[in-house]
């Protein structure tokens, strides 16, 4: 299975998800994408910037105690329209999976796919 | 064949209702079309309406005013389906009408000025006064769907402080600033507040740069929820320029995030329309 068909098999498989693109938080660049419908290159770099945002939110701020496997891994941003969330890997800090959803419900659904994506993609390195 | 199948989905009876107004409108003789325009206000909500209408079936520059039975309580120019310059003869009033004006803080502007009118001056109607000549491009131009969505907000009071209200005893400390940063309230445990502090500092500096999200953030609400410390999250909710921050725990976040969806929801409407491309 290709890392595109793990894209496409997450967004069949989570209730309510319309666009799972995967990136990377360094240079914010989407990679790969699997969507209902085509949608515009800005588009999708604005969703992975909010990633890149949020992220780096949530590194500046964080106090872990000395327990760094601790640090977060997933974020959600809601708008008015839908809910994005954002997983990144434990292995690789840059690698980010970014789902478009229409409930929050759909976190854990997601988290448990990105896992399979970043196994993959470990696999293949 | 496709696209005719999809049209007919998104077809609604809101939308059809819209259209035989706006064909109805377009057959009627000038005198009876004029009448229509000169329908009075009787609350500001009916003048929201009228002006609305106006501005969605403006596709040429044109001025209107807002007539009272002694004066002229405001003009208004609208092109392109958007609302581009209100005056008013209030001096309490602040004026928007330029380019370095955000687009939310003129839309705000624009919709409590129609509030005021409509609330104080009973019986007012627009008159058509020409067309409108050397207009610019603005950043404050508005278009009746963000003006109504932003009178809206005036209805309900301030929605970032209901959503506050629905997640108050969840947090465990929060940082809120309303009324453009005038009004500032915050409680919790110093260790909290600290980091909400830090947390509002790098907010401001976000949003006062001008990267990628900067179109995104001005134009829309949000809220985000992510980790800050071992078990807790930062919820950092934005409005216009009303913010709220707030630390929770790891398993509320899930909970408050629809929460925020049930204040600032569109019932699942589907992403921006601009941003998606047909099939």
């Amino acid at each position: 299975m290709t890392v595109s068909e793990c894209l496409d098999e997450m967004r069949s498989g989570v209730a309510g998800c319309s666009l799972v693109s995967f990136g990377d938080l360094k240079t914010g660049m989407v990679l790969r994408t699997s969507a209902t419908g085509r949608h515009k290159q800005e588009y999708l770099e604005e969703i992975i910037q909010q990633a890149v945002l949020n992220f780096e939110m949530s590194d500046a701020l964080f106090v872990d105690n000395g327990q760094a496997e601790e640090k977060g891994h997933s974020v959600i941003v809601a708008t008015p329209d839908d809910v994005r969330i954002f997983v990144r890997s434990k292995k690789n800090r840059s690698d980010v999976v970014c789902c478009v959803c229409d409930r929050t419900e759909a976190v854990a659904r997601v988290e448990a796919y990105t896992q399979k994506v970043f196994l993959k993609l470990s696999e293949k390195a | 064949m496709e696209r005719i199948a999809k049209a007919r989905q998104i077809w609604s009876e809101k939308t059809a209702h819209n259209l035989r107004g706006a064909l109805m409108r377009l057959a009627m003789d000038r005198e009876d079309l004029l009448a229509d325009i000169r329908e009075k206000a009787t609350d500001h909500q009916s003048l929201l309406r009228i002006i609305k209408r106006e501005i969605d079936e403006a596709v040429l520059p044109r001025k209107m005013a807002i007539l009272s039975d002694d004066a002229i309580e405001a003009t208004l120019v609208t092109s392109n389906r958007r609302i581009i310059e209100l005056r008013t003869n209030d001096i309490d009033q602040p004026d928007v009408n330029g380019d370095d004006t955000e687009p939310e803080v003129a839309a705000l502007a624009y919709a409590q000025a129609i509030k005021k009118i409509g609330d104080q001056t009973a019986g007012v109607a627009l008159q058509h006064i020409g067309r409108a000549s050397k207009l610019q491009t603005s950043s404050t131009a508005c278009s009746a769907a963000y003006l109504s969505e932003i009178s809206e907000t005036l209805e309900q009071g301030n929605r970032v402080h209901n959503f506050f209200r629905m997640i108050q005893t969840r947090a465990k400390g929060w940082v809120m600033l309303l009324s453009e940063g005038r009004d500032v309230y915050r409680e919790g445990p110093a260790a909290i507040l600290v980091r909400l502090d830090a947390l509002e500092r790098i907010t401001a500096a976000n949003r006062g740069s001008e990267g990628p999200l900067r179109r995104l953030d001005r134009v829309g609400s949000s809220c985000s929820a992510f980790p800050v410390a071992p078990g807790v999250q930062a919820i950092v909710a934005t409005h216009g320029k009303d913010l709220l921050l707030a630390a929770v725990l790891n398993e509320d976040r899930v909970a408050i995030m629809e929460d925020w969806r049930k204040v600032f929801g569109n019932g699942g409407q589907g992403a921006e329309p601009n941003l998606k491309l047909g099939e």
